[in-house]
């Protein structure tokens, strides 16, 4: 069993900087865990204190339910795998994924065993007798994945593996590295900036944010129930839109008052939710995946207003459409077919089944 | 006022070619200057090289062309490997060099490993530290030397130079190490840590061999110091079988106001040869070493 917990970690450097604010984390075992977040959130550095390349200083880490705070790195049973590859260069592919295993003195036959095993699985059998240098960059990954997967340790530390590759061959890597996982099992902690990574890759998605945790969950549920005004802009692309306003009791329902006169009601089946807020200021929520194109206007719950886009961004499937309302940059996502073109006015429909109400000052989302 | 009339500007009209033209002209410029630079530099070896090929007497015979060898023998070098104490000065230099050259790595690549990658308190004052040690001239440190020396009963024994030697070379062997430690990423060592590599092991079987070109370059400096070190052997060695090649070819074959010219520029032609060998085959790992810590973090 390999569970990774975490308990009120801390890591502060000289001066009183601190990196991570106590966080706790509970990773089951077999979990493939993402760690997300802006640069400087304290993902790396929480990836560092599990792998031992940090000390903590304080709270508690344990891996099977033992304590690691003081064990050394080659003692912990993990396995990282690094942004920039870390292939020992003077090395052949068989050798690099071979190290640790000999410094661990297995028997010769039961290395190759496991480097021919972690090579199949990876395809890059034919690889074996090159040199790093010799390799191109998704090449290396893989080998820097196979050196992590003969190990067959408790858990897989992955460092934001995926930044030095081309778009392209990220997604194909990520592809490998969901496989991967589906093979072998092993409990995964991943950190990553991109959030597209972390939704398509992760059991669960840990967000981060000036060294605190935001919000653990599925990626679905982060995608669709944040809690925070972070977690909410942080995950999707384009970001959530965001526009203040002001919650109204009107007429025996809620009504959102925005900018430019305009006036949205709240579904009546969220009216009890957010009931205690009326008269007060907030931020109105919404995807650009839910403000659309004018169509099916009679649907339940969806509000019309007329956006004249500054941008459109052909994306092929959908037309990304950028507009402002009263200062705020307002994101859309619209048909191809839709005559969407800057300065030229564009009937809109916002689907208010998925709109969310933030407060302004704490970023809660309501 | 005046008036001020705007003239349009009209750009020189641009030559086609012109770049393949100055690529020609800072070629040739390149070559010429190489060309002084070379003729500089290898004349005293050739005067050497004709000196060593002459006979006393065409040597004392000032009214023949000094660049060109009228009866060219090989008597010289003949009469310094067989007659004298050239191949034991010889012998000597190999020695006190080999064993510099060891000394000097095993400390230099300990500590520069330690100094550039075990963080520890005073670590950077430390590394300036050891670079300041190799500014300290030769000439001001053989006096409190020589009272060391001869407190250990060392005088006049060619291992004194093998305790010497490694105080000039150590330092700036460390700095060059330090500087190419510095280079190698720091998930290298990440990696070997995670794999269970010890700090030895990983020293041993990541450091050195992908340091490599660092090291040679710190070797062939290590290796040029002691053999072609003057100061500390001519203070410290006296008698002629310890004596080292730069000191020996001085002291047997300069005798008062005798100079035995041919054999002296024989056996410095000759004495020059192992650094050149050095030179020609490592000299590309030489230069990788030098500027390695310089482009690189």
């Amino acid at each position: 069993m390999a569970q990774v917990t975490l308990r009120k970690v801390v890591k502060a450097y000289e001066g009183g900087v601190q990196a991570v604010k106590g966080i706790d984390l509970d990773i089951a075992d077999h979990e493939f865990v993402v760690l997300v977040g802006p640069s400087g959130c304290g993902k790396s550095t929480t990836l560092r204190m599990i792998a031992g390349l940090e000390e903590i200083s304080d709270g508690e880490i344990s891996i099977g339910g033992k304590v690691i705070n003081d064990v050394p790195p080659r003692d912990r049973d993990i396995a990282m795998v690094f942004q920039n590859y870390a292939l020992y260069p003077h090395m052949t592919v068989f050798d690099n994924m071979a190290f640790g295993l000999m410094l661990r003195k297995f028997p010769k036959e039961e290395i190759k065993r496991r480097v021919d095993n972690a090579a199949r699985i990876l395809d890059i059998e034919p690889l074996l007798a090159r040199k790093p240098k010799a390799l191109s960059g998704g090449q290396r990954q893989r080998v820097a994945m196979g050196r992590a997967i003969v190990r067959d340790p408790k858990v897989f530390l992955f460092d934001e593996p995926l930044s030095n590759l081309d778009a392209k061959l990220r997604v194909q890597m990520r592809t490998e590295i969901k496989k991967v996982h589906q093979t072998v099992r092993t409990t995964t902690v991943y950190v990553t900036h991109d959030q597209v990574e972390a939704m398509t890759l992760a059991d669960r998605v840990v967000v981060m944010n000036h060294g605190i945790i935001e919000q653990v969950g599925p990626p679905q549920e982060l995608y669709h129930h944040p809690r925070t005004r972070f977690v909410a802009g942080f995950i999707g692309s384009p970001a959530m839109n965001f526009i203040p306003g002001r919650l109204e009791n009107g007429a025996g329902a809620l009504r959102v008052h925005l900018p430019n006169d305009i006036v949205l009601n709240v579904p009546a089946e969220r009216t009890s939710r957010y009931a205690g807020q009326a008269g007060r200021e907030i931020l109105f929520g919404i995807r650009p995946e839910h403000l659309t194109e004018a169509k099916n206007l009679d649907r339940p719950n969806v509000a019309q207003l007329v956006a004249t886009p500054e941008v459109t961004e052909p994306m092929g499937m959908e037309t990304l459409v950028h507009f402002k309302l009263l200062g705020a940059e307002i994101c859309g996502r619209v048909d191809p077919s839709a005559p969407a073109s800057p300065g030229q006015p564009l009937p809109m429909a916002v689907d208010l089944n998925h709109m969310h109400l933030l407060e302004p000052q704490s970023g809660r989302v309501l | 006022m005046g008036t001020v009339t705007a003239t349009p500007f009209v750009p020189a009209e641009i030559k086609q070619g012109s770049l393949r033209r100055e690529r020609r002209w800072a070629l040739i410029g390149a070559y010429l200057a190489l060309a002084v630079f070379v003729i500089f530099f290898m004349v005293p070896p050739f005067h050497m090289l004709m000196t060593s090929l002459k006979s006393s007497a065409e040597i004392a015979d000032l009214s023949g062309n000094p660049w060109i060898v009228s009866r060219p023998t090989l008597q010289n070098y003949w009469e310094l490997l067989t007659q004298g104490n050239y191949l034991i000065h010889f012998r000597n230099s190999v020695i006190v060099t080999v064993c510099t050259v060891i000394i000097s790595m095993i400390i230099s690549v300990m500590a520069a490993f330690a100094l550039a990658r075990m963080k520890f308190w005073g670590s950077a004052t430390l590394a300036t530290g050891v670079f300041l040690t190799y500014l300290v001239p030769e000439t001001l440190l053989f006096i409190p030397m020589f009272q060391i020396i001869g407190s250990l009963g060392m005088y006049n024994n060619m291992w004194a130079m093998v305790l010497i030697f490694p105080t000039l070379t150590v330092p700036f062997c460390t700095w060059i190490m330090i500087g190419y430690f510095a280079s190698i990423p720091k998930e290298l060592d990440e990696a070997a840590l995670i794999d269970g590599a010890s700090h030895l092991q990983m020293l041993w079987k990541i450091f050195i061999p992908v340091a490599l070109p660092g090291i040679l370059a710190a070797m062939i400096f290590a290796f040029t110091v002691s053999w072609a070190a003057f100061i500390y052997p001519i203070a410290f060695l006296v008698s002629s079988d310890q004596m080292l090649l730069t000191v020996g070819i001085v002291s047997d074959l300069i005798r008062a106001d005798t100079f035995q010219w041919g054999k002296i520029m024989a056996g410095a032609l000759m004495a020059a040869l192992p650094p050149l060998l050095v030179y020609a085959f490592l000299m590309d790992y030489y230069i990788a070493g030098l500027t390695a810590g310089a482009t690189k973090g």
